[in-house]
C-alpha cells in the first residue's frame, strides 16, 4: 500500500515537473540578503546570477530559458524553511540553490529530502549537510578538509610544531574548522599551546593575542572571515605576535581590507578553492565576466563556488534532458565537469571531489603556492 | 607584566565603550528614552568619513568635522521624526520606533555600501608609546585621552552654561523647566545633536583603531556602551565614563585570566551582580519615590 | 455565571469549528505547506507574544531576555526528545511540559533580581541573563555549542500549535481576570498602593516572570520540533525584541492586540518576501509608521471578543455585555455582615514607642508614641513637614524605622512587610491620590478582597466552582461597599475618570475592602470644598460605626478635625508636642505657637 502510494506520487510530481518543463525552467534561490551574514548570500548570488545569465544567453537549457527566483532568509532557519516551502509550493520550482550559512541549510535540506529535489549549496561546510540527503549536493569543500589540509601543510612545509588557534565561538563554520585543525594536529604531534575563542562581531582581539603571544607558538590558525582576520592579524603586530598565520577559505579577500598589506607577506597561508593566479580558461574567463557584470573582481570565494553550483545544476538538467527530480539528481551524481574551481565531481556523500590550493601574498597580491590532493 | 599588558588592552576598548556610553547617557539623562539607534549613528559617522576621505578626497580633520555635523543633523532630524510624535505615549513606544530606526539605518547602509566589511583609511598612525618595556599602541593613547578630554569638557558644558543647565532641568523635570521659559525643543535638540557628535567622534577613532567598517558595525558597541551606561549608573556623565572603563577592562581580563570563550557571560554576570548590589548603578542616584 | 459558561461555550464551539475548517482545507491542500508554514510560525509567535505581554503588559515590566527562555526551552525539549528512546511523537506533550518546566525555572532565577530593582535596570538584567544563557548554550557540550543541534524529529503539526495557542490564550485570559491576575496588573499601576493593598508584590512580580517564561518554554519545544535545527544565536537579543515589538505593536496589555501582532508581523515578512534585499528596509519603514500612526498599538488596552462582536453584529443590545455585572441588588442584600463586631471594652489595637526615622542627617521622626483603641477616631495634626506622613509610612513599613516598636494588638509588627501589615489588619490612603487608575472602579475594590479569597492561581484558570462562589461574594461585596460611597454607579468606570472627590472616596472603599481594624486615612479632605467636607465627615463617622474600625486620621481641616476626633496628636519638626482632646489641643499654648509660628 505504502509502496503503491509512493508510486502514485513519483508519478505525480513527476507529470507535475514535466509539465513544468515549457519554456521557462524556475530555479529558486536561498539566501541570507539581508542581516548579519548577508555578505556570503550576497557573494554567493552573484556567481549564480552571472552564470545563469550566460547560460540564457547561449541558449538556456536545450531552448529553455532558466528563471531564478531568489528569497532572503536573513540566514535564519525558520525563515529558511518558509522560503523553501514557498519556492516548492507557490512558485513550484525545478530545482534549489542554497542555502548559504549551515543551519539553515541543515533545516531546508530535512525537507527537500522528503521530496527529493535537486539542491545544491555553494558555501555550507558542514559535513552534516548533506549527509543522508541523497537529492543534496555542495560545490564547497568541507571544513575539516581544509583544517587537516592545512595542519599538514603547517608540518611538512613550514616545519612548525607549537600551534595556537584563534576561533568565534558562536560560529559553527569557525568552530568546526578549530576543532579540525587542533585535532589534525595532535595526530601530527604538534602542540597546541593556546586554543583562544573570540565572539561574534568582535574587533578587538588584543586580549587573546596577548595571551597567545605569551605561549609562544611557531603558527597561529585564524579560524575567521576575512573581515575580522585582517583585525587579527594587525592587532597581532601590536601585541609582538609574528608568527605565520594559517587560515581557511574565508580568508580570500583579507588584502582587500586590511590597513598594511605588508602583514600579509609570505606570513599568512590559507586554502582556498581555486588558486588565484589560475591560469585555466575557466578561472580566467570567469573573472573577466564577473568584473564586466559587477565593475569589481570576484571578492569572495562564494562567487566562484556560487557559479560553479549552478553550472552543476544546470549542465546536470542538460544531461538528464528533463527537469524530473530523480533523473537531474542522477545526473548531478555523475557530475564531470571543468568549473572555475577546477575539476568537479561528486564523492559518495555528494561533496566535491577536488583540490585545496594553498595560497599566500607576495606584495600585497595572492600568491599559489601548493596544490593538496584530497 | 601580562596583566599591566591586559589592563591597557581593556583601557583602549574602554574608552570606545565609554565615548559611546557619553552619547546613550545624555539622551537617557534627558528623555529616559533608550536610544536603540544610537549605535546605528556611529556607523554612519564612520560611512560618511570614509566616504568624505575616499571619494572627496577632503583631508582626515575635515572628515572628521563632516561625520559630526551629518551625525548632529541626524540625530535631531530622527528625534523630530520618530520620538517626538511619541513624547505624551509610553516611553516604551519611543524603543520600538528607535529599533525601527536602527533597523532602518542598517539596511539602508547595507543597500547603499553593500554589507562587505570595508577598509577606513586612518591617518591617525604613530609609533606605540613606550613606557617601561609595555608597548602602548599610539591610537590607544588617543583614544583614551579623547574620551577623558569629551566627558571633562561635557561635565563643564552641562553644569557651567545656560544651555547645559536647561538641559539639567529639563531632566530633572520636563514640565517644571518649561514653565520657567526653557525651550523644550531647543533643549531636546541639543541633547541629540551632542550625543550623535559624541557617537562620530567615537566612530572615527573606532575606525582609526580597528580600521574596519560595515553596516552592522554599530550594533554590538552600541548594546556594550549602553549597559556600560546602566553600569555606570545612567544619566550620570562620569558614570558612563566609569562604566565604560570597568566593561573594557572587565571584558580584557577575563578574556586574559578566566576564558576567552566566557568573556561574554562574566561582563553579563558582573552587571548583574552590580546592580543587584547596588540597584542604580555605580554613580546613580537612587531615586525615592515620594509616598 | 450563566451567561458567562454560555459565552465560554460560544468561543470554544468557535474555535472548534475553526480547528475542523483548517485542517479540512489543510488536507485538501488549498492550505498548502508554504501557508501552513507560516501558520505554525505565527502560532510559535503568538505564544511568544502572549506570554511576554504576561511580562510587559499586564506586569508592566520591560523584559528583554523573552528569547532567551525560548532558547531553554527548546534545547531542554530536544534534548529530551533525543534521549527518551520511547517513540518522540507519542510523548510530545510530556516533552513540551518539560521544555516549560526547564525554561520556568530559570524564570523563577531571572524573576529573583525582580525583588530590588526596577524599570530600564530590570530590562537591562532581563538582557543580561537572556545572553548569559545564549553564551552557555554556545559553551556547553551536550548543546552542540555553536554548530547547534541537528536531527530533531519534525513532530510539531497544526493541531499541537492550534491547541495549544488556544490553550496558552485561554489561559492567560482567565489567569488575567482571576485575583491573582488582578494582583499582577496592580502592581503596574501603583506598586506601592497594591502592597498596602494587601498584595504581595514581591511574590507575584517573580509568579509572572514564571509564569510568562513557562509558556515561552512550551513554545520553544515547539519550535524545536517544527524546525529540526537549532541554532543558538536564534535566541538571542534581537529575537528578543521581535516579540517586544509584537507586545508593543498589539497594544500593552492587550491579549488579542498581541496576537494581531503576531499574525500581522509574521505574515509581513512574507509578503515582503520577494524584495529580497530591499525588505527589511520595508519593514523598518512600516514598524516606525505603524508606531506614528497608532501609538497605542492596533488594539490598544481593548480586548476583542466574540460575544461582544456577536451582539454588536445582532445589535441585541447597544454595548457588549461588561464582565462581572450580575449581581447588585439582590445578592448584596443577603451579603453578610462585613465584619464581626468587636468587644465592648476597646482593646488597645496599636502601640507605637519611641518609634523614630533618620534620612542621613536628618530626624524626620523622634521618640513618637501613640496608642490607638479599637473604634476609636484619633486626629494626627501638625504644620507641612512636620512628619504626619511618615508616621503612616512607618507604621506600614513603607520605611522602616531606625528606633522604636510598632505592636499591633501586642504583636511586633516592625520589619513586617507591608502587605502583611495590611492583613493584620492595617489599611492606608495617600496623600497624592493613588488609585489603580487605568482599571475599573470595581477591580479597585476587589484588589483589595486579594486576601479575602483562598482559591489558587490553578483554581482561578480553570474557573473551578470556588473561583466562582468566591468572585461572586466579592463582587457583592464591592458593589456593597461602594453603595456606602455613592459609587455603585461608576463600578465599570475607570478609576482616572471620576471626579476628584469620587477618587478620595474610592482610596477609602479600596482601604476598607482589605477589612482592617485601624484605618490610616492622609488629608482625606485636601481639596475638598466646604459641603464634600461636611459629606466626608459624615461618612467617616459611618465607616467608624458600621464597619466597627478605629481611625487615624491626618488632616489639615480644623473644623473636620476638631469635630469627629476623640483624640488628637500634634506633630512639629518630627516631634511629638501635644495629645489630648480636642478641646485641651485648642487651648495648648505649644500647639498654637507651632501653628502662628509656622503659618
Amino acid at each position: 500500500m505504502k509502496k503503491l502510494f509512493s508510486l502514485l506520487l513519483a508519478v505525480a510530481l513527476v507529470s507535475g515537473a514535466a509539465s513544468a518543463l515549457a519554456d521557462t525552467i524556475k530555479i529558486g534561490g536561498l539566501a541570507p540578503l539581508t542581516g548579519d551574514v548577508a555578505q556570503y548570500g550576497i557573494a554567493v548570488r552573484e556567481g549564480v546570477d552571472l552564470y545563469i545569465e550566460q547560460l540564457n544567453a547561449a541558449g538556456g537549457i536545450h531552448g529553455d530559458t532558466v528563471e531564478m527566483i531568489w528569497y532572503d532568509e536573513k540566514g535564519d532557519a525558520t525563515e529558511a524553511i518558509n522560503a523553501y516551502n514557498r519556492l516548492v509550493e507557490s512558485d513550484k520550482v525545478s530545482a534549489i540553490i542554497g542555502d548559504v550559512t549551515s543551519k539553515p541549510s541543515l533545516a531546508v535540506g530535512d525537507l527537500a529530502v522528503e521530496i527529493g529535489i535537486p539542491i545544491i549549496t555553494a558555501s555550507a561546510t558542514n559535513y552534516d549537510v548533506t549527509e543522508g540527503k541523497p537529492n543534496y549536493f555542495r560545490s564547497c569543500f568541507l571544513d575539516p578538509f581544509q583544517a587537516r589540509t592545512m595542519a599538514n601543510f603547517a608540518r611538512d612545509e613550514l616545519g612548525v610544531t607549537k600551534l595556537a588557534v584563534l576561533y568565534d565561538i558562536a560560529d559553527d563554520y569557525s568552530v568546526g574548522l578549530a576543532e579540525a585543525f587542533a585535532d589534525q594536529a595532535k595526530l601530527n604531534g604538534q602542540e597546541i599551546v593556546a586554543y583562544e575563542a573570540g565572539t561574534a562581531a568582535d574587533v578587538d582581539f588584543k586580549a587573546q593575542l596577548t595571551n597567545i603571544a605569551a605561549k609562544e607558538p611557531e603558527a597561529l590558525y585564524v579560524a575567521y572571515y576575512y573581515g575580522p582576520a585582517a583585525l587579527i592579524v594587525t592587532q597581532a603586530a601590536e601585541v609582538g605576535l609574528n608568527v605565520p598565520f594559517l587560515g581557511a577559505d574565508g580568508i580570500n579577500g583579507i588584502e582587500t581590507v586590511i590597513s598594511d598589506v605588508a602583514l600579509l607577506d609570505n606570513a599568512f597561508f590559507y586554502t582556498d578553492h581555486f588558486a588565484s593566479d589560475a591560469t585555466t580558461d575557466a578561472a580566467v574567463a570567469f573573472f573577466g565576466s564577473f568584473t564586466e557584470k559587477y565593475g569589481k573582481a570576484p571578492y569572495n570565494a562564494f562567487n566562484a563556488t556560487g557559479y560553479d553550483a549552478a553550472l552543476v545544476l544546470c549542465e546536470a538538467m542538460k544531461a538528464a534532458g528533463s527537469v524530473d527530480f530523480d533523473a537531474v539528481v542522477a545526473a548531478m551524481k555523475a557530475t564531470d565537469v571543468e568549473g572555475v574551481t577546477g575539476k568537479l565531481s561528486f564523492d559518495d556523500h555528494n561533496d566535491p571531489i577536488k583540490s585545496a590550493f594553498i595560497t599566500t601574498f607576495v606584495d600585497g597580491n595572492q600568491t599559489f603556492v601548493k596544490q593538496q590532493e584530497p | 607584566m601580562k596583566f599591566l599588558q591586559q589592563l591597557i588592552n581593556g583601557l583602549q576598548v574602554g574608552s570606545i565603550y565609554a565615548l559611546i556610553a557619553l552619547g546613550y547617557t545624555m539622551v537617557y539623562g534627558v528623555l529616559q528614552l533608550i536610544n536603540f539607534a544610537h549605535g546605528d549613528i556611529i556607523m554612519v559617522g564612520a560611512y560618511t568619513a570614509m566616504v568624505a576621505m575616499t571619494m572627496l578626497g577632503i583631508p582626515f580633520w575635515a572628515a572628521t568635522l563632516a561625520a559630526i555635523a551629518v551625525c548632529a543633523a541626524l540625530g535631531v532630524t530622527i528625534d523630530r521624526i520618530a520620538y517626538k510624535p511619541l513624547r505624551a505615549m509610553p516611553r516604551i513606544n519611543s524603543l520600538i520606533t528607535a529599533i525601527g530606526v536602527s533597523l532602518l539605518l542598517q539596511n539602508a547602509a547595507q543597500l547603499i555600501f553593500s554589507p562587505n566589511p570595508q577598509t577606513f583609511p586612518s591617518e591617525l598612525k604613530g609609533a606605540p608609546i613606550s613606557i617601561g618595556g609595555l608597548d602602548i599602541g599610539f591610537i590607544t593613547v588617543v583614544i583614551i585621552f579623547v574620551a577623558v578630554l569629551l566627558m571633562l569638557l561635557l561635565q563643564a558644558f552641562v553644569h557651567k552654561t545656560r544651555m547645559g543647565k536647561a538641559m539639567r532641568a529639563v531632566s530633572e523635570d520636563m514640565g517644571a523647566a518649561q514653565l520657567m521659559g526653557i525651550n523644550l525643543s531647543t533643549t531636546i535638540s541639543l541633547t541629540f545633536a551632542i550625543g550623535s557628535a559624541l557617537a562620530a567622534i567615537g566612530a572615527v577613532l573606532y575606525c582609526s583603531a580597528y580600521s574596519r567598517i560595515a553596516p552592522t558595525m554599530g550594533a554590538l558597541p552600541g548594546l556594550k556602551a549602553f549597559i556600560a551606561a546602566v553600569l555606570g549608573g545612567i544619566g550620570v556623565l562620569p558614570g558612563a565614563m566609569l562604566g565604560g572603563f570597568i566593561m573594557g577592562i572587565a571584558e580584557s581580563l577575563t578574556k586574559g585570566f578566566i576564558s576567552s570563550q566566557l568573556a561574554d557571560a562574566v561582563v553579563f554576570g558582573i552587571l548583574i551582580v552590580v546592580l543587584l548590589v547596588k540597584p542604580s548603578g555605580i554613580l546613580g542616584r537612587r531615586a525615592h519615590e515620594k509616598v | 455565571m450563566r451567561k458567562k459558561l454560555q459565552s465560554y461555550g460560544l468561543n470554544i464551539l468557535a474555535l472548534a469549528l475553526l480547528y475542523g475548517l483548517m485542517s479540512f482545507l489543510i488536507g485538501q491542500g488549498a492550505i498548502n505547506k508554504y501557508y501552513l508554514g507560516i501558520l505554525l510560525s505565527a502560532g510559535i509567535a503568538i505564544i511568544m507574544a502572549v506570554s511576554l505581554n504576561l511580562t510587559i503588559g499586564l506586569l508592566g515590566e520591560l523584559a528583554l531576555g523573552h528569547a532567551g527562555f525560548m532558547g531553554v526551552g527548546a534545547y531542554a525539549a530536544a534534548l529530551f526528545t533525543k534521549n527518551i528512546g520511547m517513540d518522540p511523537a507519542t510523548v510530545f506533550p510530556l516533552t513540551l511540559l518539560l521544555g516549560g518546566l526547564a525554561a520556568a525555572v530559570f524564570g523563577l532565577i531571572i524573576g529573583i533580581p525582580a525583588l530590588r530593582l526596577k524599570g530600564d535596570y530590570l530590562a537591562i538584567i532581563t538582557l543580561g541573563f537572556g545572553e548569559i544563557i545564549r553564551v552557555l548554550i554556545i559553551n556547553l557540550d551536550f548543546t552542540g555549542g555553536a554548530r547547534g543541534m541537528r536531527g530533531i524529529p519534525r513532530i510539531t503539526n497544526f493541531t499541537y500549535v492550534y491547541v495549544l495557542v488556544a490553550l496558552v490564550v485561554a489561559v492567560m485570559f482567565t489567569l488575567g481576570r482571576s485575583r491573582h491576575g488582578r494582583a499582577i496588573l496592580s502592581i503596574r499601576e501603583d506598586p506601592v498602593a497594591a502592597e498596602a493593598s494587601g498584595i504581595p508584590t514581591t511574590y507575584y512580580r517573580i509568579f509572572a516572570f514564571t509564569v510568562a517564561a513557562f509558556f515561552a518554554g512550551v513554545a520553544g519545544g515547539l519550535y524545536a520540533h517544527y524546525v529540526g535545527v537549532l541554532d543558538p544565536n536564534n535566541f538571542g537579543f534581537m529575537k528578543s525584541i521581535e516579540y517586544l515589538v509584537m507586545v508593543v505593536l498589539g497594544g500593552m496589555g492587550s491579549i488579542t492586540g498581541a496576537i494581531s501582532a503576531a499574525l500581522v508581523l509574521t505574515a509581513l515578512p512574507e509578503l515582503l518576501r520577494q524584495f529580497s534585499e530591499y525588505r527589511m528596509l520595508v519593514y523598518s519603514l512600516l514598524l516606525i509608521g505603524m508606531m506614528l500612526f497608532r501609538p497605542a498599538g492596533l488594539l490598544g488596552i481593548r480586548e476583542f471578543s466574540l460575544t461582544g462582536l456577536l451582539s454588536y453584529v445582532f445589535r441585541r443590545c447597544p454595548h457588549a455585555e461588561p464582565e462581572e455585572r450580575e449581581m447588585p441588588q439582590a445578592v448584596a442584600q443577603e451579603a453578610p455582615p462585613l465584619r464581626p463586631p468587636v468587644a465592648e471594652d476597646a482593646p488597645v489595637l496599636l502601640s507605637a514607642q519611641r518609634l523614630g526615622i533618620q534620612f542621613g542627617g536628618l530626624k524626620a521622626l523622634t521618640d513618637f508614641d501613640v496608642t490607638i483603641h479599637a473604634g476609636e477616631i484619633v486626629g494626627l495634626i501638625g504644620p507641612n513637614g512636620a512628619g504626619k506622613t511618615t508616621v503612616f509610612n512607618l507604621l506600614t513599613n513603607v520605611y522602616l524605622p531606625t528606633s522604636g516598636v510598632i505592636e499591633v494588638e501586642g504583636v511586633n509588627v516592625v520589619g513586617v512587610p507591608t502587605h502583611e501589615i495590611t492583613q493584620v489588619g492595617i489599611a492606608r490612603t495617600f496623600q497624592n491620590i493613588r488609585l489603580f487608575r487605568k482599571l475599573t472602579v470595581l477591580d479597585n475594590v476587589k484588589i483589595a478582597y486579594h486576601n479575602q479569597m483562598q482559591y489558587t492561581s490553578l483554581e482561578g484558570t480553570l474557573r473551578l466552582p470556588r473561583y466562582w462562589s468566591e468572585e461572586a461574594r466579592a463582587n457583592a461585596r464591592a458593589y456593597q461597599l461602594l453603595r456606602v460611597f455613592g459609587l455603585e454607579k461608576l463600578a465599570e468606570e475607570r478609576a482616572d475618570s471620576l471626579p476628584y472627590g469620587a477618587q478620595r472616596k474610592l482610596e477609602i472603599a479600596r482601604a476598607l475592602a482589605t477589612n482592617p481594624k485601624l484605618l490610616l486615612l492622609d488629608e482625606p479632605a485636601a481639596g475638598m470644598n466646604p459641603i464634600e467636607t461636611q459629606d466626608l465627615m459624615a461618612t467617616i463617622r459611618n465607616i467608624c460605626d458600621r464597619f466597627n474600625v478605629a481611625i487615624l486620621l491626618i488632616e489639615h481641616d480644623m473644623s473636620l478635625v476638631m469635630g469627629i476626633c476623640e483624640r488628637i496628636v500634634v506633630l512639629d519638626y518630627g516631634q511629638m508636642i501635644a495629645l489630648g482632646t480636642p478641646d485641651e489641643i485648642r487651648r495648648d499654648p505649644k500647639v498654637i505657637g507651632a501653628y502662628l509660628g509656622g503659618e
